[in-house]
């Protein structure tokens, strides 16, 4: 075999190589996008479930501050919500209370941020998933 | 020799060269309606979940609460029964006073609905955790023997008009 074939034999064998490892690169990322999807599904549910538990708590609008205001450290597993979403993943959340101030049409409430981070095996948090906004008002017992 | 082999390489070239190029378009289309498919069901999933927690708001009394069912009365004192029939989510609403069943149906490929009826740190307020699986069939894809996809949905509401 001449240089000029086996040049042209090494360029077409990378040509493929080149080829076969963007085609797999573009699965691995379809498969990762599928699977971040449903991580940040998870992430806004359980945030919505958060949200659910605080208006639950309405009529204990008082007690806010004793029953959640501790939950202010996503690091910290003493000051966080935990729970394991439904595809294995470890989420955490932290709540943030405003004081009260007069909110839409007069009333009186009080704004909670409530931010989910997904927990990494060294129970350290990664970047914040999703971060859901409400308010909270009190409620006649 | 030399010149059949002349003759004979390069049509074999093309013809991989062609192979090649066709398997990699039908992958990327593949990958292109999977991706479709898992949005599709997740976002099939979510809606279900957003029927519910709009149904759920209504809940007044609670009937009976199984793993698959949930069956109450609503504030208009109309029963209601949330159920999974076949891949549909569905509501069957009776009317309190005339008795007639309603049936509104989902479309949203439901193959697993559970309900868990909890109360908050155990003797605080009723809430329901609502999960529910949305998953494709194999015609929905693209080709024979597509794969199927499943979504979970999954979220705690609080039964705020609960009579206690």
């Amino acid at each position: 075999m001449s240089t000029g074939q086996a040049l042209l034999a090494m360029a077409a064998l990378s040509l493929f190589m080149y080829t076969a490892v963007n085609v797999n690169r573009l699965y691995v990322a379809s498969v990762s996008e599928s699977v971040d999807k449903q991580r940040t599904s998870d992430a806004i549910n359980y945030a919505q479930s958060v949200a659910e538990m605080l208006y639950a708590q309405g009529q204990f609008y008082d007690d806010l501050d004793i029953n959640f205001g501790h939950l202010d450290n996503e690091n910290l597993s003493t000051r966080r919500l935990e729970t394991l979403s439904v595809i294995g993943d470890s989420l955490v959340a932290t709540v943030e209370l405003d004081a009260e101030s007069a909110q839409i049409h007069g009333a009186v409430g009080r704004t909670a941020t409530i931010r989910v981070f997904s927990l990494l095996n060294d129970g350290t948090t990664d970047e914040q998933v999703s971060l859901m906004v409400t308010l909270l008002r009190p409620v006649a017992p | 020799m030399s010149v059949q082999l002349d003759l004979i390489l390069p049509p074999i070239v093309i013809g991989i060269l062609l192979l090649l190029i066709l398997s990699m378009n039908r992958m990327m289309m593949e990958s292109s309606s999977e991706s479709l498919l898992t949005q599709n069901v997740q976002q099939l999933a979510n809606t279900a979940l957003l029927v519910v927690q709009e149904e759920l708001r209504e809940v007044q009394t609670m009937i009976a609460s199984t793993d698959s069912t949930l069956t109450y009365a609503d504030v208009n004192q109309d029963t209601v029964r949330m159920l999974r029939l076949d891949r549909d989510l569905a509501l069957i609403r009776t009317n309190m006073t005339t008795s007639l069943a309603d049936t509104t149906l989902i479309p949203a490929k439901v193959t697993d609905l559970r309900f868990n009826l909890f109360q908050l740190d155990g003797t605080g307020p009723f809430m329901v955790t609502v999960q529910i699986t949305s998953e494709s069939l194999a015609r929905d894809g693209v080709g024979t023997g597509a794969p199927r996809f499943r979504a979970i949905a999954s979220r705690d509401f609080y039964l705020r008009n609960l009579d206690l």
